[in-house]
């Protein structure tokens, strides 16, 4: 397990060299949903690109198990198969996880437009390094986190404003221990937007653990549902603050077999609430989806407007 | 952080809302066992097996700490042991 675990690092690490996402893709996918949209400025919606990314890090997990990185001498395997898979072969998203993600960002970025919100894109953002930090190689995400830092310093950025609780947990709390004078201001588009209507009647909240036990949001997803018309089922020993279960997408890439079967346990005790499930977290909708395929798993974005 | 984890009453109150622990129902695999899996990671012996699949595969979500009646930092003894542990290798 622990040939698996560097060699992960060492795939992470050579991509984000390389091209400043963490696995091999085509980074056009990234800012497709961004047009239109001002280029930079003094305030960015940075999504680093995590709705496309949530669901290739499963894919690449399966190609790496494919050619037998899991087992014996995985280092050396798993270099040899990322020199020749990821040599050429570049990970995309199928078109209708794209087209899911694109629709998400722009209403995203509609809403903050409604209310009354100032802000630009960066086409070519970097990714966060969220993975590095979360798989716990931290030296290896310090020296990225101050690369970043200084991409957005470079373009005169003093406001990020955040799309998921991975990407706003490292910047709000990793990058300020790692990148000396870290003064970039962190929001969540959840602290400013104020929508009004919805696309569902009644749905169940599965709460992202970052928002709601590090980052002290467990109430602002739901007051935006509720603002929305959206009648939230609610069970204490479901979805109470201790209680609402992780979706297993952290350790997705470090045992998938752990990460699916917490993924069919939780969605096994959200359907017992709902048919209809919110996730507030491009990583828990991913998971949750592929472990219930009959469950409608939404993103706050998909389901408030 | 040996301190911390000295402080386990080993209740197991916290396994009860450990995913991992209940997805797989091993020791090694919910919090009170992943403290005694950091006691070794600290100690810096050999590690087994068990201790890097025990420290690699915390989610960080943080529910046990929620329910420990001794507040205990469990995720932070968790990341630190990891570090460590990942550190030497
Ligand atoms: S709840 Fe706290 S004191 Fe009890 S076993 Fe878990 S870590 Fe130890
Ligand atoms: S933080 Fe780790 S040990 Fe604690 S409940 Fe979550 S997975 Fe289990």
């Amino acid at each position: 397990m622990e040939g698996w675990i560097h060699a992960l690092r060492d795939l992470l690490v050579d991509n984000l060299r390389r091209s400043r996402f963490p696995l091999p893709a085509d980074r056009s996918i990234c800012s497709r949903w961004a047009s239109g949209l001002p280029e930079g400025g003094r305030r960015v919606l940075y999504t680093s690109c995590m709705y496309q990314l949530a669901p290739l890090i499963a894919r690449a997990v399966d190609v790496l198990e494919r050619v037998g990185a899991g087992s014996g001498g995985v280092r050396a395997k798993m270099a040899a198969a990322g020199a020749r898979l990821f040599g050429g072969l570049l990970l995309r998203p199928s078109d209708e996880e794209a087209g899911r993600a694109d629709g998400i960002l722009r209403n995203i970025a509609a809403m903050l437009g409604r209310a009354g919100v100032q802000f630009g894109v960066l086409r070519d953002e970097p990714y966060s390094g969220a993975l590095l930090y979360e798989l716990g190689f931290e030296e290896d995400f310090a020296s990225y986190a101050r690369e970043v830092y200084r991409y957005f310093k470079e373009r005169g950025v003093e406001e990020v404003i955040t799309v998921d609780p991975h990407t706003h947990y490292v910047l709000e709390r990793a990058y300020p221990k790692y990148v000396d004078g870290f003064d970039l201001k962190v929001v969540s588009y959840m602290d400013l937007v104020r929508p009004s209507r919805a696309s569902v009647a009644k749905a169940v909240v599965h709460d992202s653990c970052l928002y709601a036990r590090y980052l002290d949001r467990y109430d602002v997803y739901r007051r935006l549902l509720d603002s929305a018309g959206v009648a939230r089922v609610e069970d204490p020993y479901v979805t109470g603050k201790a209680y609402s279960g992780c979706c297993g997408g952290p350790i997705e890439s470090v045992r998938p077999d752990v990460a699916g079967e917490v993924a069919k346990i939780r969605s096994r005790q959200l359907s017992r609430l709902s048919d209809v499930v919110v996730t507030v977290c491009p990583i828990c909708r991913v998971n949750l989806s592929r472990a219930a395929p009959t469950l409608k798993v939404l993103d706050l974005a998909e389901v408030v407007s | 952080m040996i301190a911390e984890i000295d402080r386990c009453a080993r209740c197991g109150f916290c396994e009860a809302v450990c995913p991992t622990y209940n997805a797989v129902r091993m020791r090694h695999m919910g919090p009170r066992g992943r403290l005694q899996m950091a006691r070794i990671a600290f100690d810096g012996g050999a590690p087994s097996r068990y201790v890097v699949e025990s420290l690699a595969t915390c989610l960080r979500c943080r529910a046990c700490e929620l329910v420990c009646p001794a507040s205990i930092r469990i995720v932070d003894v968790i990341v630190e042991a990891r570090r460590r542990l990942y550190a030497r290798a």
